[in-house]
């Protein structure tokens, strides 16, 4: 079995979905306007990335599938939607926590953008 | 309101091709996914629309993307084939242990057929594993398959080689373990209820077998007697933890 450090480092396409995910289940394009609203439009996934991070993810047991449901906001059609997984969730914060200490490693050494500003 | 339906004709045209790109997809993934790429295509090219910017360009970039998601699935699905090659080569290596005995082992008489049958079923538990181990299923459920399947493994190898009930015909009514494996899989069409409860059946008609074959043959009691019951026993409770770890897996699915 997988431990959570054998996941870490996340791919960017996989943590902005577990990131997307973090807060409640969503379907594909519902993962997409997440990400881009999160990356303030930084990050613009297509099909073909989204739904192979989340075929890996799916194997990986970092998200799992919720019952198909019709989202009122778009049409008729029924959606798969995928929510993150207690595995999922953890490796998400480990990944958090590993970008932290390189920021701070980065404040340390007064290379962060805001070293200046924040005294640091 | 009639430009909106134009449109709405042009995504439906646009969708019908770019269901067309999937098929190039491996086939489980395809099986797996297309519905869902193809609704997010049309979500995507509705709001895209919707800004007014060239939709051309737009469509050409989703195709290029979803091109390159395919090499990419198609590269992971051939070396997914890897795996089962790896499988069989597992298999083929596990074969020296007994092809080794035989040269140091008085009384090993292995024939051709024997260690046919033993690849085969060692072929039929790695790749097994390997299909476990890829599938999309949680932990317990595939901690419960591996303890099936292995339950079976022993159960038909230990009898195909000595019999747990001595050397008698009355082996044969393991088949009825097997089957009720076999059919109850089929049944329940993997899910995890189904599952646990072909396992509980499993272990009950592995319990009645020792009974049954007792009333049947009435033999004295002796220590081999006492030995059968608890050969016995070993396969029960490895189903009913594997039928139990099969019903904590259906606990844990998505309502």
């Amino acid at each position: 079995m997988k431990t959570t450090q054998n996941f870490t480092p996340l791919t960017p396409a996989v943590l902005h979905i577990l990131l997307a995910l973090a807060t409640e289940e969503r379907h594909g394009y519902g993962i997409m306007k997440e990400v881009e609203k999160d990356s303030e439009n930084q990050v613009k996934m297509g099909p073909g990335t989204l739904y192979g991070s989340l075929h890996r993810m799916l194997i990986a047991g970092l998200i799992r599938e919720s019952d198909k449901k019709i989202d009122p906001d778009l049409d008729d059609e029924r959606r798969v939607y995928y929510k993150i997984t207690g595995q999922g969730r953890k490796v998400l914060e480990m990944e958090l926590e590993r970008y932290r200490n390189l920021v701070s490693i980065a404040k340390r050494k007064r290379l962060s953008p805001h070293a200046k500003a924040y005294g640091v | 309101m009639p430009k909106r339906m134009a449109y709405e004709e042009k995504i439906k045209r646009y969708r019908r091709w770019y269901s067309l790109l999937l098929h190039l997809y491996p086939r489980p993934y395809y099986t797996r996914f297309y519905e869902e790429m193809q609704q997010t295509f049309t979500d995507v090219l509705r709001e895209h629309v919707g800004t007014k910017k060239n939709i051309i360009g737009f469509i050409i970039w989703l195709w290029v993307e979803t091109f390159v998601g395919i090499l990419k699935e198609n590269i992971t699905f051939i070396l997914m084939q890897k795996n089962i090659f790896r499988a069989l080569l597992i298999s083929t290596i596990l074969l020296l242990i007994p092809l080794t005995a035989s040269f140091f082992v008085e009384g090993w008489l292995w024939t051709v057929s024997d260690y046919v049958f033993a690849w085969i079923l060692f072929s039929l538990l790695s790749l097994t594993f390997t299909f476990i181990a890829r599938s999309t299923r949680g932990n317990a459920y595939k901690a419960a398959a591996a303890l099936a399947i292995v339950g079976a493994f022993l159960l038909v190898w230990i009898n195909g080689a000595v019999g747990i009930i001595g050397d008698s015909d009355i082996n044969m009514l393991y088949a009825l373990v097997v089957l009720t494996l076999f059919i109850g899989t089929l049944v329940a069409r993997f899910k995890p209820e189904g599952m646990a409860r072909t396992l509980f059946a499993a272990a009950l008609v592995q319990a009645l077998i020792p009974i049954v074959a007792f009333i049947i043959n009435t033999p004295d009691l002796s220590l081999g007697v006492l030995q059968v019951f608890i050969l016995n026993a070993f396969w029960v409770v490895l189903f009913i933890g594997s039928g139990l770890l099969f019903r904590h897996a259906g606990s844990q699915a998505p309502q």
